[in-house]
C-alpha cells in the first residue's frame, strides 16, 4: 500500500544513478528522434510543400477536403433533372436550428412533391445532420466554399430548380412518352416571397 | 597558415590617434554608429530566421506580406515596438525599472567586444578574453533581477528569481567546459584559442573529452539564452511573460535585441572554443581541397560556421517542450556538474600525458 496516495503528497520524480546509462541514453534517444522528426518537416515544407496554402494568390493550388462542409446540394444529375427528394421533412425536423425550411405540394403523381427546398446559409451550424436524417440519400454537403456575399438576405438558398416527382418514381415509369407527361416544363423558379420565408423559419 | 596576422581594431585606432579631439570624438561616434548597426542588424536578421525556420519547421509559410520573403517583417516588428507608447506600473521603482533593459543590453553588449570574427577582425584583443566573456555575459542575470524586482508584480519576480537560479547554476557548467578547453589550449586568449586550432578543431583533437565538454557548453548556454526547453523564466503559459511583463515599447525591444544578441555572442563562443573560430575546414592529407577552403575569406567561415550554431538552437528551440523547474535544477547539479568536474580532471590527465592529437 503506497501511503503517499493517503497523505496526498505528490513526489516529483528523481534522477536515479542507478539507472544513469539507461536514462541517459533515453533522454538522447528521444531528443533525437524529435529533432529527426522537425528536421524532416522543415525540409519538406522548404523542398516539397507546406501544409498552408495560399489563398487568394494561388487559388487553382487549393486542395479541399471533400469532407469539407461548405454547401448543401440536393444530388441530381444537373441543376434541371429530377432529385431524390420526396418532400418527407425528416432534414426539417433534424436540422437543430431550423435553417431548412421544405414547402411542398400534391403533384401529378398524386404523392406529396417537393416544391420548394429552402435553405439557410445565414443560421446552418453545417453540423450534417440533415444528410444523415434523410433517408433517401437526396442531400449532400459540397465543399465549395466561396459563398461570400454583400446582402445577409442572398444567404437564403432554394435548392431545387426541378419540381415534380422524385427519381424513384420517375425510373418506375417505362414509356418516354409517360414520363415526359409527369414531369413538369423545366422552368427557372417562381419567385417566393422572402417574407414568408422569414416567418416560417 | 602561420601567414595569419594578428592585428587588432584597437591597434589601428592607436596607431592613427590624432592629437585632436574632434578626431577622437569622431572615432567614437563611428564606432558607436558601428555597433549600433551591427547589432541591430543580427537581431533583425536573426529574428526573420527565427520566424522562418519556427515556420518551416511548423509546416507553415511564415511571414511573406511585407517586402520580398517577408524580408521587412522585422523591420516592421522594430518600428512597431518604437512606436509603442512605454508604459510602466504605478507603484514600480522607476528608476531601477528604466535602468533594467540598458543593464541587459550592455552587458551583451560589452561581451561582443571579445569575439574573433577574423584574424584581424576583433574589437579588442584581451589575454584574458574567455574570463572576460564568462564575467561579463554573467552581468545579464543582474538586468533580469532588476527587471523582476522593479516591476512590482509577483509574476515578473517569480520569473526573475527563477531566471536566477537556473543562469547562476548553468554559470558553473559553461565555466568547466570552457576550462577544459583553456586546459587543452593553454591560454586565456581567444584568439590564442583559435591559433591552437589550426591543425585540428578541439571537437575532434581531444577524443571523447571535448565532445562532451562541447555538450555540456551547448546545454549550459541554451540554458542561459532563457531559450525554449529552459525558458522558465518567461515562461508564458505560468508566469504570462516572466520578467518582461511588465515592459513595452522600445524597454521591451531592448530585452529582445538582448536576447538574440546573445544567441549569436554563445554561437560566436561556441564556434570559437569548439569548431576552430574563423579557421577554415580542412581535412587531413587533401591537400587541394585544403588550399580551395583557404581562399575563402576567414570572416565568411567564422559566419558560417555561427549560422550553423544558431540554426541548430533555434531547431531545438521548436522541437522540445518546455522543463519543470525541478527538472532543470536536477539536470545542472546532479548531471552536467558532477560530469564536468569528471570531465575536466580527464582532461588534465589526457594534457598531463600529452594523449591528444
Amino acid at each position: 500500500m503506497n501511503k503517499n496516495i493517503h497523505n496526498h503528497v505528490v513526489v516529483a520524480p528523481r534522477l536515479k544513478y542507478r539507472n544513469l546509462i539507461k536514462t541517459v541514453f533515453f533522454a538522447f534517444s528521444s531528443i533525437g528522434s524529435g529533432m529527426i522528426l522537425t528536421i524532416t518537416y522543415f525540409f519538406r515544407s522548404i523542398f516539397v510543400s507546406t501544409v498552408t496554402m495560399e489563398y487568394p494568390e494561388k487559388k487553382n493550388n487549393i486542395k479541399i477536403s471533400d469532407r469539407f462542409r461548405a454547401k448543401l446540394v440536393l444530388i441530381s444529375d444537373n441543376l434541371d433533372s429530377p432529385h431524390k427528394c420526396t418532400g418527407c421533412k425528416v432534414c426539417e425536423k433534424a436540422c437543430p436550428n431550423k435553417s431548412i425550411y421544405i414547402m411542398s405540394h400534391k403533384g401529378v403523381s398524386t404523392k406529396i412533391e417537393l416544391k420548394n427546398f429552402i435553405w439557410r446559409l445565414d443560421s446552418c451550424t453545417f453540423c450534417n445532420a440533415c444528410v444523415i436524417a434523410c433517408p433517401f440519400e437526396a442531400l449532400d454537403f459540397q465543399n465549395n466554399f466561396e459563398q461570400a456575399v454583400y446582402d445577409r438576405r442572398l444567404l437564403i438558398y432554394n435548392l431545387n430548380r426541378y419540381v415534380g416527382p422524385p427519381k424513384s418514381y420517375i425510373s418506375k415509369i417505362e414509356s418516354s412518352e409517360k414520363k415526359a407527361s409527369i414531369m413538369p416544363s423545366l422552368k427557372p423558379y417562381e419567385k417566393i416571397s422572402l417574407q414568408e420565408i422569414l416567418g416560417r423559419c | 597558415m602561420t601567414t595569419y596576422h594578428i592585428e587588432n581594431f584597437a591597434n589601428i585606432i592607436n596607431n592613427s590617434y590624432q592629437t585632436n579631439i574632434f578626431t577622437i570624438f569622431a572615432y567614437v561616434l563611428l564606432i558607436f554608429i558601428g555597433i549600433l548597426a551591427y547589432i541591430t542588424l543580427v537581431a533583425l536578421t536573426l529574428i526573420y530566421v527565427e520566424r522562418k525556420v519556427c515556420a518551416a519547421i511548423q509546416c507553415r509559410i511564415g511571414p511573406n506580406r511585407t517586402g520580398w520573403w517577408g524580408l521587412l517583417q522585422p523591420v516592421a516588428d522594430a518600428i512597431k515596438l518604437v512606436l509603442k507608447e512605454k508604459n510602466s506600473p504605478l507603484y514600480c521603482d522607476k528608476l531601477l525599472h528604466f535602468i533594467a533593459p540598458m543593464f541587459c543590453l550592455g552587458a551583451c553588449l560589452s561581451s561582443l567586444l571579445i569575439i574573433p570574427f577574423s584574424h584581424n577582425i576583433q574589437v579588442i584583443n584581451l589575454n584574458v578574453g574567455i574570463l572576460y566573456w564568462s564575467a561579463v555575459s554573467s552581468l545579464g542575470i543582474l538586468g533580469i533581477l532588476i527587471a523582476g524586482w522593479s516591476s512590482y508584480n509577483k509574476w515578473s519576480l517569480l520569473g526573475a528569481i527563477r531566471s536566477a537560479s537556473q543562469m547562476l547554476s548553468y554559470e558553473l557548467s559553461i565555466i568547466l567546459s570552457i576550462m577544459v578547453i583553456v586546459i587543452y589550449a593553454g591560454t586565456l586568449d581567444v584568439q590564442k584559442i583559435v591559433l591552437s586550432q589550426l591543425d585540428g578543431w578541439w571537437i575532434f583533437k581531444g577524443h571523447i573529452v571535448t565532445v562532451i565538454s562541447f555538450l555540456i557548453f551547448f546545454v549550459a548556454s541554451v540554458a542561459e539564452l532563457n531559450r525554449t526547453p529552459f525558458d522558465l523564466p518567461e515562461g508564458e503559459s505560468e508566469l504570462g511573460a516572466g520578467f518582461h511583463t511588465e515592459y513595452s515599447g522600445i524597454q521591451f525591444g531592448f530585452f529582445f535585441l538582448a536576447e538574440y544578441i546573445n544567441v549569436f555572442i554563445t554561437s560566436a563562443i561556441i564556434v570559437t572554443l569548439f569548431l576552430g573560430g574563423w579557421l577554415p575546414f580542412h581535412l587531413y592529407g587533401m591537400l587541394s581541397f585544403n588550399n580551395a577552403m583557404n581562399g575563402i575569406h576567414p570572416i565568411i567561415w567564422f559566419f558560417l560556421k555561427v549560422s550553423l550554431i544558431i540554426f541548430i538552437i533555434v531547431w531545438i528551440r521548436w522541437t522540445l517542450p518546455r522543463l519543470r523547474i525541478d527538472q532543470l535544477i536536477y539536470l545542472e547539479w546532479k548531471f552536467l556538474l558532477p560530469l564536468g568536474l569528471v570531465n575536466i580532471v580527464l582532461s588534465a590527465i589526457s594534457v598531463l600525458y600529452s594523449f591528444h592529437f
